[in-house]
C-alpha cells in the first residue's frame, strides 16, 4: 500500500526540477491544486481475477497471464517490475483496453472497462495517459499540437484546451511549443511525452519502459519529472519497467509474477 | 485541433507523394472537362448558326451538306437553283419569310454570301438574337459590301474600304488571289457595315446584294459574249438571276419558334427530287450523332484516366501505411476509435480527389483558353466554350467518389492496425 508523499516534498522536489524559485511556484496557477488537494483514496485502477490468454508459435499451451487482484489508488504510484517477455507490455495493454482478457475486471477510475455499455476509446481518452520507451509523439506536429491531438479525445472543454496545453509544456520546460517535436532534443521530446499523457486529466498514467532509451542522467530527470507532474495532477502512475535503478525511487515496487495467480508464463 | 488538421499534417508529411497524386486526379480531371465543354460548346456553336430557318433547299448532293455549305460556308454549293423552282416554292405556302442566298465568290478565303436585305432584317443567325452592327449600316444598293465581326477583324477593313471579290473560294488569307481564281477587278465595294460577332459561322462571311454579285457574273458572261460596259441593273437576265439557296421560315404563333406545318411542307418539299431540302436543326442533330461515336471515345479514354488517377491514389496511400500504422497506433491509444482512424484516412483520400479535381477545373479552363484560340488561328472554328458549373460539380463529385473508393483499402487498413503490434511486441 502507498502512502502519498506530504505535499510540500512533492513540491519541493518540482521546484528543484523545473529550477524556479519558490516564490514563482506559490503564484503558479499550475502547481494550485497541490497545495490544496488532498491524498486521494479513491481507486484509479482495480483488477480482479484476470486472465488473459492467446496462442503463440511453437508453444503448446500459449501465453497466459492472470492477475487475482491489483488496486492503485488516485494520486499513488507504483512501479511493475518483471523479465523481458514477462506480460509487463500485455499488462498495460489489456489496462488500456487495447486487449481483452477472456475472464476478470478492470476498473478505471470507477468505471468498468470491459462491461457491455463502456466505450473503451472514450475512456481511454478521457481517463488514461500514455508514456512509451520511444515517446510515439506524432511527427510533423509542434509539441503543443501533440497535446492538443490527445485533447481532442478528452472531456475538457474545448476552450481551455491551448491554455491547458501550453501551461504543462512550460511547466514541463518547454519553451518552444510550437516547435516541431523532430527539432526537439531528445530529453524535450520525453517532456513532451510526458505532458501528453497528463494533459487530459488523466486517472492513471501508464508508462511503459520510460526510461529505456534514455542515458542514466536523463533517465533520472525523465522518471523523478514523470513522478512529481503525476502528482501534481493528481493521477496515478503505474510504470512498467526491467530498469534496476528505477527500484529505489518507487515506495510500492511489484513483481508481475508476485502477482500472477499461477505464475505468468506457462 | 481537428480531425481535419491531422489530415493535413498528413498530406504535408507526405508532400511530393500528395502532389504527384492530386496532379494525377487534376489532369484527368480537367482533360475530362475539356473534353465534355468542347463537345458542348462545339454543339452550342454549330446550333448557333442554324439560325431562325426552318428549312433550306438547295441543289447540293445531300441535306447535311446543303446546311454544312448554305450556313456553315463549308464550299460553295455545286449547281444553281432555277428561277422556276424559285418562284415554286415561293407560292408552295405562306411563308413567314424566304432569303434567297448565293454562294460562290470570296474575299481572301473568306466567303461572301449575296442575299436580300431580308437576310438581316428577317433572318436571325441566333434563334432570338437578330443582326446588330458594330459600326455602319447594312447595305440598301449594290457595290456595297457588311462584313462579319471575324472577317473585319482578321481582314483589318474599316468602313469606307474598297474591296473587289475573287470568283470561287479565293485565296489564302494572306492575299494571292490572282493564283486562286478570277477577280471581279471591274467592280468595287465599299464597305458600309461591320456586324457584331454572333459566335456562329456567319462571323467568318461578307454580306453583298443579290443584284451585286448577279452583275458581276453577268459581265463576266457579256465579256463572253463581246459585249463591253458596266453591267446595270436592267442588262441582267433571268439567267444571270441565279441563287444557290433559299432560307425559308413557316408562320409560327407568337412566342412559339416551332410550326406545326414544318413536317408537311417539308414532306411535300422533299417529293422534289431536283432539289435538297433540309431542316437545318435536324442535320445539326445528325452530324453530332456521328461525331459524338469520336467524342465517347475521347471521354471514355479521359475516364479512364481519372479511374487510373483512383488507382495512383491507392497506391500512394497503401505505400504510406506502412509509416503510417504508428501515427494510426498513437491515435487510437489517444482516445480514437477505430471508425474515426477509418474516416481521417478516407478523408485523406477524399481530399486528395477533391484538391485534384479543382485543379482540374484550372487545368481544364487554361486548356480550352488555349484550344478555342487555336481552333480560331488554324480552323477558323469559332468555339466559346462555356464554364459549365454542372460538369464541373458532376467531374468534381466523381473524382471525389472515385478516391473515396481508392481509400476505402488504406482506410480499411487504417481500420485493422493492431495498436499493441505496433506501439510494442506484447511481451
Amino acid at each position: 500500500m502507498i502512502t502519498p508523499e506530504p505535499a510540500n516534498d512533492s513540491l519541493a522536489r518540482a521546484q528543484i526540477i523545473s529550477k524556479r524559485p519558490r516564490a514563482a511556484v506559490d503564484k503558479d496557477p499550475y502547481y494550485a491544486p497541490l497545495m490544496s488537494r488532498p491524498a486521494s483514496t479513491s481507486s484509479a485502477l482495480s483488477i480482479r481475477a484476470l486472465s488473459f490468454h492467446y496462442p503463440t508459435r511453437g508453444s503448446e499451451n500459449g501465453f497466459h497471464l492472470g492477475i487475482e487482484a491489483f488496486d492503485l489508488a488516485r494520486g499513488s504510484e507504483c512501479l511493475l517490475v518483471g523479465r523481458s517477455g514477462g506480460g509487463k507490455s500485455t499488462f498495460l495493454q489489456l489496462v488500456a483496453g487495447l486487449l481483452e482478457p477472456q475472464h476478470g475486471s478492470i476498473t478505471l477510475d470507477g468505471v468498468e472497462l470491459f462491461a457491455r455499455t463502456t466505450n473503451r476509446d472514450l475512456l481511454r481518452g478521457a481517463k488514461l495517459g500514455f508514456v512509451f520507451q520511444t515517446f510515439n509523439l506524432l511527427q510533423g506536429f509542434s509539441a503543443l499540437e501533440n497535446l492538443l491531438v490527445a485533447l481532442m479525445f478528452s472531456t475538457l472543454p474545448k476552450a481551455e484546451w491551448s491554455a491547458r496545453g501550453e501551461t504543462l509544456l512550460a511547466a514541463l520546460g518547454i519553451e518552444q511549443p510550437n516547435a516541431r517535436v523532430e527539432e526537439l532534443s531528445v530529453g524535450q521530446q520525453q517532456r513532451v511525452a510526458i505532458a501528453r499523457a497528463l494533459v487530459c486529466k488523466p486517472a492513471l498514467v501508464l508508462a511503459d519502459e520510460p526510461t529505456a532509451s534514455l542515458d542514466p542522467e536523463n533517465a533520472k530527470i525523465a522518471i523523478t519529472l514523470l513522478r512529481e507532474h503525476c502528482r501534481i495532477e493528481g493521477a496515478a502512475l503505474l510504470v512498467v519497467s526491467h530498469d534496476p535503478s528505477l527500484v529505489p525511487m518507487f515506495a510500492r515496487v511489484e513483481q508481475l509474477s508476485a502477482l500472477t495467480a499461477e505464475g505468468v508464463a506457462r | 485541433m481537428t480531425d481535419l488538421t491531422i489530415v493535413l499534417r498528413s498530406l504535408r508529411l507526405r508532400l511530393f507523394s500528395t502532389i504527384v497524386t492530386a496532379l494525377l486526379v487534376a489532369t484527368s480531371a480537367g482533360l475530362l472537362l475539356s473534353m465534355l465543354s468542347l463537345r458542348n460548346a462545339g454543339k452550342a456553336a454549330f446550333e448557333r448558326g442554324s439560325g431562325n430557318a426552318h428549312l433550306l433547299v438547295s441543289a447540293d448532293q445531300s441535306p447535311l451538306v446543303a446546311v454544312l455549305n448554305g450556313l456553315f460556308y463549308a464550299n460553295p454549293p455545286r449547281a444553281p437553283l432555277s428561277r422556276e423552282k424559285v418562284s415554286e416554292i415561293r407560292r408552295l405556302f405562306p411563308w413567314d419569310f424566304i432569303v434567297e442566298t448565293q454562294l460562290g465568290d470570296s474575299y481572301r478565303g473568306f466567303p461572301v454570301l449575296a442575299t436580300t436585305p431580308e437576310f438581316f432584317s428577317k433572318f436571325e443567325p441566333v434563334v432570338g438574337e437578330p443582326w446588330t452592327l458594330a459600326s455602319g449600316k447594312f447595305f440598301d444598293g449594290n457595290m456595297q459590301v457588311v462584313l462579319g465581326a471575324a472577317s473585319a477583324r482578321e481582314t483589318g477593313l474599316r468602313l469606307g474600304a474598297k474591296i473587289v471579290l475573287t470568283h470561287g473560294s479565293g485565296a489564302s488569307r494572306e492575299g494571292g488571289e490572282e493564283e486562286h481564281g478570277h477577280v471581279h477587278r471591274e467592280y468595287e465595294f465599299e464597305v458600309v457595315g461591320i456586324l457584331d460577332a454572333t459566335g456562329s459561322p456567319h462571323d467568318r462571311a461578307l454580306f453583298v446584294s443579290l443584284e451585286s454579285s448577279w452583275m458581276l457574273h453577268a459581265h463576266d458572261r457579256r465579256e463572253r459574249e463581246g459585249i463591253e460596259g458596266k453591267v446595270t441593273v436592267a442588262d441582267l437576265l433571268d439567267d444571270d438571276r441565279k441563287i444557290t439557296g433559299m432560307l425559308l421560315r413557316l408562320p409560327t404563333r407568337s412566342g412559339s419558334s416551332v410550326s406545326s406545318a414544318l413536317q408537311q411542307v417539308f414532306d411535300a418539299l422533299r417529293r422534289d427530287t431536283s432539289i435538297t431540302v433540309a431542316q437545318p436543326a435536324d442535320q445539326i442533330d445528325k452530324l453530332f450523332a456521328i461525331v459524338s461515336n469520336v467524342d465517347g471515345i475521347f471521354i471514355a479514354l479521359a475516364i479512364a484516366t481519372l479511374l487510373s488517377s483512383a488507382v495512383a491514389i491507392l497506391l500512394s496511400m497503401v505505400n504510406s501505411m506502412a509509416e503510417r500504422r504508428r501515427q494510426i497506433a498513437v491515435l487510437r491509444v489517444l482516445g480514437a476509435s477505430r471508425a474515426r482512424v477509418f474516416g481521417i484516412v478516407l478523408t485523406e483520400a477524399m481530399l486528395i480527389g477533391l484538391v485534384g479535381a479543382a485543379a482540374g477545373i484550372v487545368i481544364s479552363a487554361i486548356v480550352l483558353t488555349i484550344a478555342t484560340s487555336w481552333l480560331r488561328a488554324n480552323l477558323g472554328l469559332i468555339i466559346a466554350p462555356d464554364f459549365d458549373p454542372r460538369a464541373s460539380v458532376l467531374v468534381a463529385a466523381g473524382a471525389v467518389l472515385l478516391a473515396a473508393i481508392a481509400g476505402l483499402v488504406p482506410a480499411m487498413l487504417a481500420y485493422r492496425t493492431s495498436v499493441s503490434k505496433q506501439l510494442r511486441p506484447l511481451g
